[in-house]
């Protein structure tokens, strides 16, 4: 086997080019955030069968905008950094052409308020809250267990210490 | 005509410059050039890229809020044409971009003006850690054999004194 080539491996690299030209081109955050509006997230999560669709189209995943084949997958895919790392892109208020035009200098620069808590715009996803993310009353559930538990190792050493004396 | 800003770094956009991106929503964005252009199409976030208008306004880099921004507008109505009208507008552009740019200045002097202050006590710092290297070596020296000179006529003193206990004993 020869010397695996170093130069020019970038200009080569189709993955990145294909990944990104305007064909292929997936839905943008604002159009997303269009979506999630509350009339057009059922509408959205309620498709009509399409044999063309990965899942006939039932599986679909709101921030991401895709489709996925069953219900495990989308599950699957709700714990993902992927959709994660969406969730908080979404959180932060939508880039417009008139936001470039105020940073021009035409009139004064003020960021839009932020969209509201992405998850609460999910109604009728058919998916529970746990979606989102554990919840806090989930999350101080597993912090008391895992206090139980190290309380009970506790003891269970104290009473071997006792036995050895 | 009409002068375009660009979607991703907000420069002016001049006819026969730049490219449109028509989305299948119908919606339009122009760029200046195939680097906001590109930069686009790999979704980034403009307000997240350093040398974009968006980001510098949104981290507090550059002036937001100022009278003198309110001048540049998009107006959708055409103006009448006449001489008059030309002719003051012409001046007042050239008026309000040099206070404009003054304002500006100001802001990004007065910006600067806390790492100054930052610099100016870490230097102080400095001076007072090393203040020994900036002392001649022979003062620095003579410091020296003076303060072991002291320890020894101490230490002498505390021997007579131990001298003369015993004795007394």
């Amino acid at each position: 086997m020869g010397r695996l080539r170093k130069k020019r491996m970038h200009v080569n690299d189709k993955s990145i080019k294909k990944k990104h030209r305007t064909r292929r081109r997936i839905k943008d955050l604002d159009q997303i955030t269009e979506d999630m509006e509350p009339e057009n997230a059922a509408k959205m999560s309620n498709q009509p069968r399409d044999q063309d669709l990965p899942g006939e189209g039932q599986h679909y995943c709101l921030h991401c905008a895709r489709y996925f084949i069953n219900e495990d997958a989308l599950k699957k895919h709700f714990k993902s950094k992927l959709h994660k790392r969406r969730l908080t892109a979404l959180r932060e208020p939508v880039y417009t052409q008139k936001e470039a035009e105020m940073a021009a200098g035409m009139g004064h620069y003020v960021l839009p308020p932020p969209p509201l808590d992405v998850g609460m715009k999910q109604p009728g996803m058919g998916i529970s809250p746990g979606s989102m993310g554990t919840s806090l009353e989930k999350r101080v559930e597993r912090k008391d267990k895992k206090e139980n538990d190290i309380n009970d190792l506790i003891q269970v050493s104290k009473q071997l210490k006792t036995m050895t004396m | 005509m009409r002068l375009e800003k660009c979607y991703f770094c907000s420069s002016t956009i001049y006819p026969g410059h730049g490219i449109m991106f028509v989305r299948n929503d119908c919606k339009q964005f122009r760029f200046c050039r195939s680097k906001c252009h590109k930069a686009f199409k790999r979704k980034r976030n403009p307000r997240k890229v350093r040398w974009t208008k968006a980001f510098r306004k949104a981290n507090g880099k550059e002036m937001t809020m100022d009278a003198s921004l309110e001048f540049e507008r998009k107006r959708n109505i055409p103006t009448k044409y006449s001489r008059e009208v030309w002719d003051k507008t012409v001046e007042a552009i050239k008026k309000v971009e040099k206070v404009k740019v003054k304002r500006q200045n100001q802001f990004i002097k007065n910006r600067l003006k806390a790492g100054l202050k930052l610099q100016n006590e870490a230097n102080k710092k400095e001076v007072e850690k090393g203040i020994y290297l900036l002392e001649q070596p022979s003062i620095t020296a003579d410091k020296i054999i003076a303060a072991q000179k002291e320890r020894q006529v101490s230490k002498r003193e505390e021997k007579d004194v131990e001298q003369m206990e015993a004795e007394q004993v």
